[in-house]
């Protein structure tokens, strides 16, 4: 090799190793920061360890009272409407739904009270009508 | 009788918004011991025959709270609306502890 080509070849070499060195004279320079990187997966993970069973055991939203919802037509008025009629209270022993007429018309009838005045019921009269039907005293 | 009683204390409240009734096979003099009883002010219409409580569907069946009676109505409402369509009908035992509710339906429907 002729002596410039040498001396090219050693001023290259030389160039590199110099670029390539630290202030503590290593050529370490492109080596990941091991420490930092642990350190980053090391409280990502405390992080899902926290918060993946937080979420888990996240509170159920409140009970409410049962919801029933009720489609109904009436036909007189040729529409059908769509209401969410608050559920049976006090559980299935207490108190259940019976609907088994339900958004159909109710039926007309007339009863007497206990002195003798009498009553003629016909539901639909622009007025809500609420039948309480009971035992008695018996 | 009880749940008269405390059907009673929502009375006022309920005829704001409804025509209510109390049904039940009474006879007359009996009907008078239960309105002076319970101190029901509203109507207490006499079904002797349960004709009305079985057009309406509300005579005790087996898989009902107090199912396995006979000869009486099966407590609970019937809520009709202004247009006469049926909109709950339901069996309850509370219905004077739950007027509330019924009070709240009224004003849902």
């Amino acid at each position: 090799m002729a002596a410039p080509a040498r001396l090219a070849s050693v001023q290259r070499e030389l160039y590199y190793r110099i670029s390539h060195m630290t202030d503590t004279g290593s050529n370490d320079r492109a080596r990941p920061n091991w420490a930092l990187i642990l350190g980053l997966l090391t409280g990502v993970a405390v992080a899902l360890a926290i918060f993946i069973p937080a979420l888990l055991v996240r509170p159920s939203p409140k009970p409410t009272a049962p919801l029933t919802s009720i489609s109904t037509s009436a036909p007189a008025a040729g529409r059908i409407d769509t209401v969410t009629i608050p559920g049976p209270l006090g559980g299935p022993d207490i108190s259940r739904d019976v609907n088994t007429l339900v958004g159909q018309r109710a039926p007309g009838f007339t009863l007497s009270d206990s002195e003798g005045v009498s009553y003629p019921i016909s539901p639909g009269g622009g007025t809500p009508t609420v039948l309480i039907f009971n035992m008695g005293v018996t | 009788m009880q749940q008269l009683g405390e059907l009673q204390k929502s009375a006022a409240g309920l005829r704001g918004l409804a025509d209510v009734f109390v049904l039940n096979g009474d006879t007359p003099d009996d009907s008078r011991r239960l309105k002076r009883i319970s101190g029901i002010s509203l109507p207490v219409l006499l079904d002797r025959d349960l004709s009305v409580a079985r057009s309406y569907d509300m005579l005790p069946k087996p898989d009902q709270p107090m199912g396995m009676m006979s000869g009486v109505a099966q407590m609970g409402y019937v809520i009709v609306d202004e247009q006469g369509i049926i909109r709950v009908q339901r069996v309850d035992l509370n219905f004077g502890t739950h007027a509330d509710q019924i009070y709240q339906i009224l004003r849902t429907i």
